[in-house]
């Protein structure tokens, strides 16, 4: 399972109801992310974290069961983030 | 090196633009411009009309911007005379005709500050203050920013920018720019103002309305920006002010930039700061009076 980083000090947010901008240092770039991705991100902020790791807390960080989101979607944001340059990966679990 | 109002020495200035050098200041900057004769003719009667007041000066500096109005080739200037208006720097130009020399001063000076100036986060937007605030009057397709804020000074606003609003990312005020307020077909006819016309241009016809006394006057001072308003014109729409989102705002102002991107951090802390601190109004109108009526509304 691919273990995930991520560079919070090269960012900088703006957070909003429904919506986080979120200004890329590294790329210039500014993105507008979702609660869910922006609340991936900040996981992994925290501390690598692996997919199957994201999969159980994000949920649990908004109250919500994991059936509660729709199937792989999950996958999808962390996808979605590493090809924008948000999330890399560093390594494997077991 | 002193500088002159533009309606006092004609002649003066005509062989400083044909030299090149020929100094335009109006607000944060200072344009030099360059012409060949028949496109100095051509234009002299629109600067005077327009900016009497400009300061002008023959001195050669530089310049923050450095338009040259001419013909496009040797063969243009006498054979179906043409212009083009080069805004200092490549960029690919339809040539106009020679009559139309005021239109390709205008397109090159705009073409400049909005491809080339990084001294400020650029809006497409008109500004007006209204007592101690600027609007913001972003522009959306054939939204009425011009028409709106020609109708604004009218109704005693202070015109700061008819084409862009120029934010100091370090302050986050709005800097004045009173350009002539560009109007377009229809609207020319509201507007007794309206000093120049100009007919069969790529955008129809053409009027524009000088900056009032009051705009040139506060030329220099910065503004307080109070509210972003996105006009909505249309026959027979009843007067409605939708509040908007900030961040649907800092999506709307973000694709109305020319120069976002170039800026950097420091331009999307200011673009987050202003859709923080200014609330935006959708106004939706079927007449120029309720628009009007409407952006009072909002600065109350």
């Amino acid at each position: 399972m691919t273990v995930w980083e991520t560079r919070p000090d090269d960012f900088v947010r703006q957070d909003f109801t429904d919506v986080v901008f979120l200004y890329d240092r590294l790329s210039g770039d500014t993105h507008a992310l979702s609660p869910f991705a922006s609340a991936l991100l900040g996981l992994v902020s925290e501390a690598p974290k692996s997919t199957s790791e994201l999969i159980t807390m994000l949920p649990q960080a908004f109250g919500l069961a994991a059936d509660d989101f729709p199937d792989g979607a999950i996958n999808t944001w962390i996808d979605e983030l590493d090809a924008l340059g948000l999330l890399r990966p560093v390594g494997t679990s077991a | 090196m002193t500088t002159a109002p533009f309606s006092s020495d004609i002649s003066r200035w005509r062989r400083a633009a044909l030299r090149g050098t020929l100094s335009l200041e109006l607000g944060p900057f200072r344009a030099t411009l360059g012409c060949d004769r028949p496109s100095w003719a051509a234009l002299v009667p629109h600067l005077e009309a327009l900016y009497p007041t400009m300061a002008a000066s023959d001195t050669p500096r530089i310049g923050d911007q450095n338009l040259t109005v001419r013909a496009p080739n040797i063969l243009r200037r006498y054979l179906r005379p043409q212009v083009v208006g080069l805004p200092g720097f490549d960029l690919p130009l339809v040539p106009l005709p020679q009559r139309l020399a005021p239109l390709a001063f205008e397109m090159a000076w705009n073409a400049a500050v909005a491809l080339d100036c990084y001294r400020f986060l650029i809006l497409h937007a008109a500004v007006v203050r209204i007592g101690d605030q600027a609007v913001i009057i972003a522009a959306d397709t054939g939204g009425g920013k011009s028409t709106l804020a020609a109708a604004l000074m009218e109704a005693g606003a202070i015109l700061l920018s008819d084409e862009f609003a120029l934010i100091d990312a370090a302050s986050g005020n709005v800097h004045p720019f009173p350009r002539a307020i560009s109007l377009k077909n229809e609207s020319i006819a509201l507007f007794a103002a309206t000093r120049r016309h100009y007919v069969d241009t790529p955008k129809g016809t053409l009027g524009y309305m000088p900056p009032s006394r009051e705009s040139l006057s506060v030329q220099a001072t910065p503004a307080r920006i109070g509210r972003l308003v996105v006009p909505h014109f249309g026959v027979g729409k009843s007067a409605q002010n939708i509040p908007i989102d900030p961040e649907k705002a800092a999506i709307r102002l973000l694709r109305g930039s020319p120069n976002y991107h170039a800026l950097g951090e420091a331009g999307f802390t200011a673009l987050m700061r202003l859709v923080t601190s200014a609330p935006m109004h959708e106004l939706h109108y079927g007449s120029t009076e309720d628009g009007v009526a409407l952006v009072h509304e909002v600065c109350q």
